[in-house]
Order: C-alpha cells, then structure tokens, then sequence
C-alpha cells in the first residue's frame, strides 16, 4: 500500500473517525502487529489525545465521587471472578507440573542453594569431625576402662589402642559410605531436576504452541460458537485451478467465514470480492484478501438476506478497492439454498 | 492518600492495576475534570456525561491490570477511553435501535479500549496541562475547514463517509483532509517548541 494511503489510514485511525468496516481490519492487523508506522501513529494518538486539553475545565459535583465509589464496590463481585479466572488460568495453564514438577525441583535448589541446606552442610560437617575426633575416642576410652576393671582375673596388661584403630577405621568407612550415598543421591536429583526442566520447556513450548493456535483460530472458535450457522459449497469456475471451498453463514451476527482453497493470489491492484445473487442482483459481502498460509477469511456486517431468496454466491476478482457491482472474472460459485453446483459458468 | 499524590501517572497505574483503591482515587482527583470536561463537551446532557465518568473509572478498575502501560501512555489511554465511550454513548443515542451492537466486553475490548501505539512517547497529565497554550497556539494555525473536519471526527464522532455527506465531498477528500489537519498540528506544535 502506497505510504499515502497508510498515512491517511492511521490519522483515520487515531482522530477515530474509520468507519466500522475498515476499523475492524485495522484494529485486527494492528493486533496482529502488522508492518505500520507505529512511531507516527503514537505520535498522532498523542496529538489527538492533546485536543481536549485546550478545554476549559470543569469540575464534576463531588457526589460523583461517591457515585463512583459505589460502582466500584458494586463491582467487587465481577472483579472477584475475574482474579479467580485469571488465577485458574495461571494455575490451568500447566496441569501435567504438578505430578511430573514435583517438590524434587524445589527440595533439591533448596538443597544446593538455601541457606539452611549450607547450615546443614556445616552441621553434618562439624558432626563429622566430633564424632570422629572426639566421641568415639572417649567412648572407646571408656570401653577399654571397663574391660579392664571386669577382667580383674587377667595380669594387668598396658593399655591397647588398637580397639581405637579399628573403631575409626569402621566410621571412616562408614563415613566414606555416608558421602557415596550422600553424592549419588545429589547427582540422582540433580539428573531429575534436569529432566523436569526439559520436561516443563517442553510443556511450556507446547504451550506457547497452543496459545498461538487459540490466538489464530480465536476468530474461528467464536464464530462456530454462533447459532443457525448454514453452509453453501464454492465450487472453482475453472476446473484446471482446482479451486474449492465452502461458506458458513451466520446470519443472525451478520458474520460469515470463507474457506478457500488454491485461490490464486492476485495482483496487489486487485483483491476477490464476494457477491450475493439475489432476484437477478448483485448485493456485495465484502472484499477479501487471502493471507499467505490463511485458508479462512472472516467476512463482517454482512447483508441479510434471506436464504430462500439467495440463488447464487459468487467470488470474483475486482479492484483492490472493491465494485459497486461485479466488474471482474468469477472465479468461483456456490449456490444458495447448500446444493452443489453441477457446473459452474465464467462471466 | 499522600503516598500516592507524587506518583507519576504511570506508577499509579499499576497501583490500580493492584486494586489499590486509593490510588483510583488519587487518579479520579487528577482526570476527573478532564474526563468529565470531555464527556460534556460530547454527551447530549449532564447526566450522560456523569455516566460517561463513572464508566470510565470503572473501565480502568476493570482493566488497568491488562494493559501493558509500559508500552503505553497513561494520559492518551485514558483520554482516548473517555473521547471512546462518549462517541459511543453519542452514537448510541442517534443511531436506530435495530443497527446498534450488543455492549458486551467483546465490544468493549474491540471499540471502546484504546488501542494505542507501542511506540508512543509518555506523558504525563501535568506535562500535557504545562503545554497547553502550545497546543492551543498549534491548533489556531489551522485553518477552519481543517478545524472543522476535525472537530467533527473527533467530538461528533462522524466517520469518513458521514463526514463526506455531511460536507457533500467525497470521501477521499475527508481522508486527505483528516490526515493534512494532523500533520499540520502536528508540525505547528513541534514549532511552537
């Protein structure tokens, strides 16, 4: 589109006088993150955002205040549920965490990093070195004390160490046992925690995945959500493009959605335009642009007509602007009362 | 209150977005005038434009949480809310029953909030207020057609097509126009810098 028209579109945009139709496939583009001038147009919703200021103020009366007091705690309820829905969102959003996410992943950063678990690791160490170097000696002292008071019968021998020897051999084994035990279990959790991790970047990829397929298809979710949806089967006027679809009316929204496939792309000059034929006349529904990698077009405010009265849908490629009436080629026909057309004649 | 009388508009923002009611309330001291300004200068009466006033600052408790006001302009946000749901409330009012939409939130989020540009500078309501008479001295550079078509599209809420019958010109004109206008306004308030 020519710089002009996007300049023009965006002051359109931003003094808010679009109307409705060309609104909505800004707003939607605009959602969409479309390639648009956005340092211009903040810089317009800016300016257009500035007019009032000019205004002479005025104060309201100061029982609007408790007027909007009352609104708000009228509104507890609603503003209850929607925190309790977004939570349930937040808490939805990763079900398998719970079982597959467990307190493994927390118990063991808790392990390595909190401070307890380094109070702990000084404790077991400080254990360590009484209980080798102090307790067990003392004991053993003992001990041998009173062996050698109850073997009264036994020519006083000079005190042996080799019972010490032993015993600290057994906990400095028991020890090395201890730190093993103590190491494997760390690497163990250490590996789970890897695991959970890839599992839950996994899960958040496939999330994400999800989000941008509920994203996509939103306009689609809603629309189906409609009731009385009818549909009429588009058949290509030429056999060869092997062109083929189906239109699914929602009258009663005055909302429709095309399903098009191998459409060709047509020039940027041009776009498709579709067409209902009623009473031998040509009532338009709306000018479409497929979009590279879209099979749907949502088509908005559409003309009602009633079914009975519908004899033909037709699509047919005009300029990008779009006609009064049919101008171009018919690419494609589909019938109104659902059937499929036997065969389907070029303009 | 006082925590909240020095905060710039953007970190009042987010207390609301907490459901701090006292920072709503030090947001309603600071826009009311405005919004209410606004409101009158669009809303066929007085009680309408109080409406208009209530369903802002009920729209903002309801929301503030869900916009990225980062990426935003408090100021503009809640102008262009105002100016949004006084259009619509105008409209609503001349428009046959049959042809209006249901007001649901799906309409809100589509028509009445804001969708403002992530490129957008911030400003401040008291920074806009300390640049009034620039504005006002961009605005008396334009001429009166321009003044016109603008005040149409803006206050009464006319669109391109009802501006174009309404002047008896054609469509493209009203766009060129439109966008002549904002470029003007915009080079004469760089100027007046």
């Amino acid at each position: 589109m020519p710089d002009q028209a996007i300049n023009e579109m965006i002051s359109a945009f931003a003094a808010g006088c679009m109307d409705k139709e060309n609104f909505i496939h800004f707003y939607d583009y605009f959602k969409s993150k479309g390639d648009l001038p956005y340092k211009e147009l903040g810089q317009l919703q800016t300016l257009s955002s500035m007019l009032p200021a000019i205004l002479e103020l005025e104060y309201p009366r100061a029982e609007l205040k408790n007027k909007v007091a009352r609104t708000l705690i009228l509104m507890q309820d609603e503003i209850k549920e929607k925190i309790k829905v977004d939570r349930q969102k937040t808490i939805e959003v990763p079900p398998v965490k719970k079982e597959e996410e467990p307190v493994k992943h927390e118990t063991v950063n808790n392990l390595n990093e909190s401070p307890q678990y380094e109070a702990n690791i000084q404790m077991a160490e400080n254990d360590k070195g009484y209980k080798t170097a102090k307790e067990p000696e003392q004991n053993i002292y003992m001990n041998t004390n009173r062996l050698f008071s109850e073997n009264t019968s036994r020519a006083p021998e000079p005190p042996s160490f080799t019972p010490v020897w032993i015993v600290a051999a057994l906990l400095f084994m028991g020890l090395c046992t201890l730190s093993y035990f103590g190491y494997t279990s760390i690497t163990e959790l250490k590996e789970t925690v890897a695991k959970s991790e890839s599992n839950v970047a996994s899960l958040k990829n496939e999330l994400r995945n999800t989000s941008e397929f509920i994203n996509r298809n939103s306009a689609l979710i809603d629309f189906f959500n409609y009731e009385n949806i009818w549909s009429v089967q588009i058949t290509g006027s030429d056999p060869l493009l092997k062109i083929s679809g189906k239109l699914f009316i929602a009258q009663n929204e005055k909302e429709a959605l095309l399903q098009m496939n191998n459409l060709p792309t047509p020039s940027p000059e041009e776009a498709y335009q579709l067409w209902i034929v009623s009473k031998k006349q040509n009532i338009s529904m709306g000018v479409f642009f497929i979009e590279p990698g879209s099979r749907f077009v949502k088509l908005s405010n559409i003309p009602v007509v009633p079914q009975e009265q519908i004899q033909q849908f037709k699509i047919t490629i005009e300029p990008r602007s779009g006609s009064v009436s049919p101008t171009g080629l018919t690419y494609a026909v589909g019938f109104g009362n659902g059937t499929v057309p036997k065969q389907a004649g070029k303009k | 209150m006082s925590e909240y009388k020095d905060l710039p508009d953007i970190k009042l923002i987010e207390e609301i977005a907490r459901f701090k009611s006292r920072a709503l309330e030090e947001l309603y001291d600071r826009y009311s005038p405005i919004v209410y300004t606004m409101a009158k200068k669009i809303a066929p009466d007085e009680k309408s434009a109080e409406e208009i006033v209530v369903d802002v600052f009920a729209i903002i408790w309801k929301r503030a949480g869900d916009i990225d006001f980062t990426q935003n302009c408090v100021y503009t946000w809640i102008i262009t809310l105002t100016r949004n749901k006084a259009i619509d409330l105008l409209k609503r009012g001349r428009s046959p029953e049959a042809t209006l939409d249901y007001y649901d939130n799906r309409y809100e989020e589509t028509f009445i909030l804001p969708h403002i540009s992530h490129q957008i500078e911030q400003y401040d309501i008291r920074q806009i207020q300390m640049n009034k008479a620039r504005i006002e001295n961009a605005l008396d550079k334009l001429s009166d057609a321009q003044k016109y078509v603008i005040h149409l599209a803006y206050y009464e809420g006319y669109n391109i097509n009802e501006i174009s019958d309404k002047l008896g010109i054609p469509k493209e004109t009203v766009r060129s126009k439109i966008y002549t206008a904002f470029n003007m306004l915009h080079d004469n308030f760089e100027a007046e810098l």
